[in-house]
């Protein structure tokens, strides 16, 4: 996973709240990183989180994902997270990348996400989505229905782009 | 925090190549990130995306991908490693081809030089779009002081964004 310079960590504590998010992101970086260990409240073992970015759903979303043995390729799901009908303590790990975060076109956005139920079945989902936001990202939401278990952590990062120890044509 | 990544180079372009070099770089780190985003010239056919590492022709490679059209791709005994297999470069804008691709140990003069790279598009379009990861391995022990990104048949686009990092040990 590639991080950057730290903007700001956010941690949840008790109330299940069913998102978490950052405003007033910097214009500064290049790129924007997410990195998050989370649990949804939801009575399953596996659930899933989504993003809005300046309030806006994804405009198109594609997801490789494998749940045990079985791998398929879906569009409009997101990352999978630990329910919480998953072993106690369990977070799973997700991280978006968006590069070119404050450019006019529509926002990119990588997303790895990796769970696990303990009983030998493991989620993954690598997805590539399309934000159809056209200006500066500012905010990102995420959300999980029935809300995030306690201790739940987001962080974000920013990464600058600059020159001077090769060069590119 | 200090920064993980150190940006070494970066370029958006402003003309169209078929190939986009990165030379001259620096030895100083344990592995390099190399960020790319954008889109090709033409309209349809298969635009696929390629690395060199300090090319030459008696160069092969072998890789492994999983996701776009590939559940598991093998490819072998190319000088080129088409990291984005199955999955092609767009003219429009709003499906921006992306990838994250790390270089480890690049500076070593004994081992052969690996590799990993996310790739992601974002359509529903299975047959020519979506994302997945490719690991390469370059038969050669020289140090990498070039890379070169390719494209099967056309162009990049104008607006095209490419950026390099180097990570400490």
């Amino acid at each position: 996973m590639i991080y950057g310079e730290l903007i700001q960590t956010q941690t949840v504590g008790s109330g299940n709240p069913t998102s978490v998010t950052f405003s007033a992101i910097p214009g500064t970086f290049t790129d924007i990183v997410a990195v998050c260990s989370v649990r949804s409240a939801v009575s399953s073992t596996v659930a899933n989180m989504t993003l809005l970015i300046n309030g806006s759903s994804y405009y198109d979303l594609w997801s490789l994902q494998g749940g045990g043995t079985s791998v398929s390729v879906n569009g409009g799901d997101q990352a999978y997270i630990p329910g919480n009908t998953t072993y106690s303590g369990m977070f799973g790990i997700t991280n978006y990348y968006i590069q070119n975060y404050t450019s006019s076109a529509y926002k990119n956005v990588c997303i790895d996400s990796v769970s696990d139920d303990n009983t030998g079945t493991a989620y993954v989902r690598l997805v590539g989505g399309s934000w159809s936001v056209t200006s500066a990202i500012t905010s990102l939401t995420f959300s999980t229905s029935s809300g995030f278990i306690a201790g739940s952590m987001i962080s974000l990062y920013g990464v600058t782009k600059g020159a001077g120890g090769a060069t590119i044509s | 925090m200090a920064s993980a990544l150190t940006p070494l180079a970066n370029l958006t372009l402003s003309s169209t190549p078929t190939v986009i070099t990165l030379s001259s770089i620096s030895q100083s780190y344990q592995d390099l990130v190399l960020m790319f985003e954008g889109n090709n010239t033409s309209t349809g056919g298969n635009y696929e995306v390629g690395l060199r590492l300090s090319y030459a022709s008696s160069d092969t490679i072998s890789m492994r991908t999983s996701g776009g059209s590939y559940s598991a791709e093998y490819r072998n005994g190319y000088s080129t490693a088409p990291i984005t297999r199955g999955v092609n470069l767009e003219s429009s804008a709003d499906k921006r081809l992306g990838f994250i691709a790390q270089f480890f140990n690049y500076s070593n003069g004994s081992q052969y030089k690996a590799g990993l790279a996310r790739f992601y598009k974002p359509t529903q379009t299975y047959s020519n779009g979506g994302g997945g990861i490719s690991t390469f391995l370059f038969n050669k022990t020289t140090a990498i002081t070039t890379i070169e990104i390719t494209i099967n048949g056309d162009a990049f686009a104008t607006g095209t964004t490419v950026a390099l990092y180097g990570v400490s040990a």
